[in-house]
C-alpha cells in the first residue's frame, strides 16, 4: 500500500438518523493537493473531522501511513487541521500559537524558536511573533493557523474551508498562495470547500460529494468535462442539460431526437429507444452555422434573453420544442446591448465531442 | 437651531437630575459612615465606654499590639484556605456545568447552587452546629458505621470554621468560574488536540489560562469577605479561634468604639490593595458585579 498517506475504508459516520457519511472509500496519495467537494451538508466535514480524529466512524477504518488509526485519538495521529474560523488561541502570540505543538513535544528552546521562525517566513509573518491573534486581519490570521499546523510537519494537512471568511479578493490571492505552499512543502493537502471554482483553481483531485455519498473522484478537467452524473454536472460549472431519445448507434456516435431535430452524441453504449440526458456546457455552444460544423451538431433557436457580463454575455436561447439552453458568447467585438438581439432566430452549433450523455 | 440648543441644555440638566438620587445614596450609604469611623478611630475610650474626641493615633499604635498577631494570623489562614479549598471544589464543579453537563440540566444544576442564598447565612450556620456537634448526624453516622467508639470533637475548632466558611463561600466561586468557562471557545479545546496536546496540557495550556478572568474574581469574591467573617468563628469556633472580624465585634460590644473603628479601617485598607492588586492583575470591576 505504498504512496497512500491516507486510506478510509468503508466509513459511515452517523448522527441520530441522519448518515453524515456513507460508506466512503477514499485513498489520499502522497504529495496530492485533494479537495471535498459538495454542498453543505454533504458529509465532506465530518469525514475531514473522521481524519483528523474528532469523530469516530461507526462503521470502517482509517488507515494513516499504512497503520489503523480508527481508535487513535486526535493528540496522537499525525495530521493537523487549519479550521474554518481558524481557532487561534487568543491569550498566546503569534509566536505562541505557532509553538504550541512544538513545546508540547518537548523540543528544546532553541529548535523551537528555529522552527517557528522559519514557518511564520513560510507564510510571510515575519516580525509578527508578539501580536496577539486580536490584532491580526483576517487573511494574517490565516497564515498563522496554517504555520501552526505546518510547523508539525504532519503527514496530511487537513483544511476546513479555510478561505471562507476572507474577501474575494484575497481569497483569490490565498489559493494561488496555498498551491504554492503545497508545492513547496510536499505535505498531502486534503481541502474540504463548497467553492467549486475554488476546488477546480487548486485541486489535483477533485472528490465531489453529496448526501454523505462521494459521486465522482477525478481532476479538475475530468469533473468538468466528464461528469458522471447530473449532480456532478449541476453542482460544478453551469451545464445544459437537453432530453431526448435515442434513435440509433452508429460508428460511436449516437442519434438522438430533440423535438423535430436530430443531433449526434460521441457515444457507444446508449440502447436504441432510451430516453437520454445530453449535457453540454454553455462556453462550447457557438452562434451561426459555420460551414466547418458537422451535420448533428446543429440545432435552430430563438433568443429569449441575455445577461451582459462584461468580458462575455450569457443568453438563454429556446429550441423549438420549448427546450432551453445556455449560451456564453466571447465579447471580443464592441458590445451594444442585448435588447435588439432577443426575439431573433439563430443557428447554434458546437463540437461534437464537447457533448456527453448523463446516465439516469 | 436656538431650540436644539437650549434642548441640549435642559438634557443636560435633567441628566444632572437623574443621577442626584445616586450621588445621595452613596453620601449617605458610604461616604458618611465611613468618615465617621474614620473620625471615630481617631478618638479615645473614657470611662464607662464614652467616647471621648481627643484625636490621636493610638488606636492604630495599638492595633500592631502583638496581642492580636494570632487573630491575624488565623484570619488569614482561615481565608486563605478557605479560598484554596473553594477553589478545589468550585472549579470541577463550574467545568461540569459549563462544558460537560446537558443543556437542559445547566439551569437547573445553576439553581442548586444559588438555592443557599435563600435561608440567612446564621440559620445555614446554626444548622452546621446541628451536624458537627457530638450527638449530631456526622457523628451519628460515624458512630453507627463503626468508625469510631466515642463522638469525634468536630465542633468548636479552626476546622470547624473552615468547614462553615468554605460552605458559605462556594457559591461565590463556582459562579464566576462558570461565567468564564461558559465563554470558553470548545473549537479551541480541538484546535489543542489536533496540535498533539493530550487532555491535561489542553487543560494547563488552554483552559486554565482562558479561565483566568474567572479565577481573579472568584478569589476576589471569596478572599475579601472571608478576612471580614465574624459569625462562623463566633458559632463554629472554640474560644481560641477569633479572627479580625471578631475582634472588631468585641470592641464595639465592650463599648471600645475608637479602636473598634481603627480595626476597620485598617482591614478597610488591607481590602483595598487587595483590590488594587486584582485590578492589576487583570480583573475587571464589572466581573465582580
Amino acid at each position: 500500500m505504498q504512496g497512500y498517506e491516507i486510506e478510509l475504508k468503508e466509513i459511515t459516520r452517523r448522527f441520530g438518523s441522519v448518515t453524515a457519511v456513507d460508506s466512503v472509500s477514499l485513498e489520499v496519495r502522497s504529495g496530492e493537493f485533494l479537495t471535498l467537494l459538495g454542498p453543505s451538508g454533504c458529509g465532506k466535514t465530518t469525514l475531514l473531522r473522521v481524519i483528523a480524529g474528532f469523530e469516530t466512524p461507526d462503521e470502517g477504518s482509517v488507515v494513516l501511513g499504512g497503520s489503523d488509526v480508527t481508535l487513535v485519538p486526535p493528540y496522537r495521529r499525525n495530521v493537523t487541521t487549519v479550521f474554518q474560523h481558524y481557532a487561534l488561541f487568543p491569550h498566546l502570540d503569534v509566536f505562541g500559537n505557532v509553538a504550541f505543538g512544538l513545546e508540547r513535544r518537548g523540543e528544546r528552546r532553541d529548535k523551537i524558536a528555529q522552527l517557528v521562525n522559519e514557518a511564520l517566513a513560510m507564510v510571510r509573518l515575519e516580525g509578527m511573533e508578539a501580536r496577539k491573534p486580536a490584532e491580526l486581519s483576517g487573511g494574517q490570521q490565516q497564515r498563522v493557523a496554517l504555520a501552526r499546523a505546518l510547523v508539525l510537519e504532519p503527514r496530511v494537512l487537513l483544511l476546513d474551508e479555510p478561505l471562507a471568511a476572507l474577501d474575494l479578493k484575497l481569497r483569490k490571492q490565498m489559493q494561488v498562495e496555498l498551491k504554492r505552499l503545497q508545492r513547496r512543502v510536499g505535505i498531502s493537502f486534503v481541502y474540504v470547500t463548497h467553492d467549486q471554482e475554488e476546488a477546480l483553481t487548486m485541486s489535483d483531485r477533485i472528490v465531489v460529494m453529496n448526501l454523505g455519498r462521494i459521486e465522482q473522484t477525478g481532476s479538475a478537467a475530468e469533473i468538468y468535462e466528464r461528469p458522471q452524473n447530473e449532480f456532478v454536472a449541476g453542482f460544478i460549472g453551469v451545464s445544459n442539460i437537453l432530453r431526448g431519445v435515442v434513435e440509433s448507434v452508429v460508428d460511436g456516435f449516437a442519434s438522438i431526437r430533440i423535438g423535430a431535430s436530430r443531433i449526434l452524441v460521441q457515444q457507444s453504449e446508449a440502447l436504441p429507444d432510451r430516453q437520454v440526458r445530453v449535457m453540454i456546457r454553455p462556453e462550447k455552444i457557438r452562434f451561426g452555422s459555420a460551414s466547418s460544423a458537422q451535420p448533428g451538431a446543429m440545432l435552430d433557436a430563438k433568443i429569449d434573453s441575455g445577461v451582459y457580463l462584461g468580458e462575455s454575455t450569457q443568453w438563454v436561447v429556446e429550441l423549438n420544442d420549448g427546450q432551453r439552453l445556455t449560451v456564453v458568447e466571447q465579447n471580443d467585438v464592441q458590445f451594444e446591448s442585448t435588447d435588439g438581439r432577443v426575439g431573433e432566430r439563430v443557428t447554434i452549433h458546437w463540437d461534437p465531442a464537447a457533448t456527453l450523455i448523463i446516465p439516469e | 437651531m436656538l431650540r436644539e440648543h437650549n434642548n441640549e441644555r435642559s438634557q443636560r440638566r435633567g441628566g444632572a437630575t437623574l443621577i442626584l438620587p445616586l450621588v445621595a445614596c452613596l453620601l449617605v450609604l458610604l461616604i458618611a459612615p465611613l468618615v465617621i469611623i474614620i473620625v471615630v478611630s481617631l478618638a479615645s475610650r473614657g470611662p464607662y465606654g464614652k467616647t471621648i474626641y481627643e484625636f490621636s493615633f493610638s488606636n492604630y499604635a495599638r492595633a500592631i499590639d502583638p496581642v492580636y498577631l494570632s487573630a491575624y494570623r488565623r484570619t488569614i489562614w482561615v481565608a486563605i484556605s478557605t479560598t484554596a479549598l473553594c477553589l478545589l471544589i468550585s472549579y470541577p464543579v463550574a467545568y461540569y456545568i459549563a462544558l460537560r453537563a446537558a443543556e437542559k440540566w445547566k439551569r437547573v444544576l445553576l439553581v442548586l447552587v444559588v438555592i443557599p442564598f435563600w435561608t440567612s447565612f446564621l440559620i445555614r450556620t446554626y444548622a452546621w452546629m446541628l451536624l458537627l456537634r457530638s450527638e449530631g448526624l456526622v457523628n451519628a453516622a460515624f458512630m453507627s458505621a463503626g468508625l469510631t467508639g466515642a463522638p469525634l470533637k468536630l465542633l468548636y475548632n479552626d476546622l470547624a470554621v473552615l468547614v462553615g466558611q468554605v460552605y458559605g463561600e462556594l457559591p461565590f466561586m463556582v459562579l464566576p468560574l462558570y461565567v468564564a468557562l461558559e465563554k470558553l471557545d470548545v473549537r479551541l479545546l480541538e484546535a489543542a488536540e489536533d496540535l498533539g496536546a493530550n487532555r491535561f496540557w489542553t487543560f494547563a495550556k488552554v483552559t486554565l489560562p482562558l479561565s483566568r478572568p474567572g479565577l481573579i474574581a472568584g478569589i476576589v469574591l471569596v478572599f475579601i469577605p472571608s478576612l471580614g467573617a465574624f459569625i462562623t468563628p463566633d458559632l463554629l469556633g472554640g474560644a481560641k479561634s477569633v479572627m479580625i472580624g471578631n475582634l472588631i465585634q468585641n470592641q464595639f460590644a465592650q463599648l471600645n468604639q475608637p479602636f473598634g473603628s481603627a480595626l476597620s479601617i485598617l482591614l478597610t485598607l488591607a481590602v483595598l490593595v487587595l483590590l488594587l492588586i486584582a485590578i492589576r492583575s487583570g480583573l475587571k470591576p464589572s466581573e465582580l458585579a
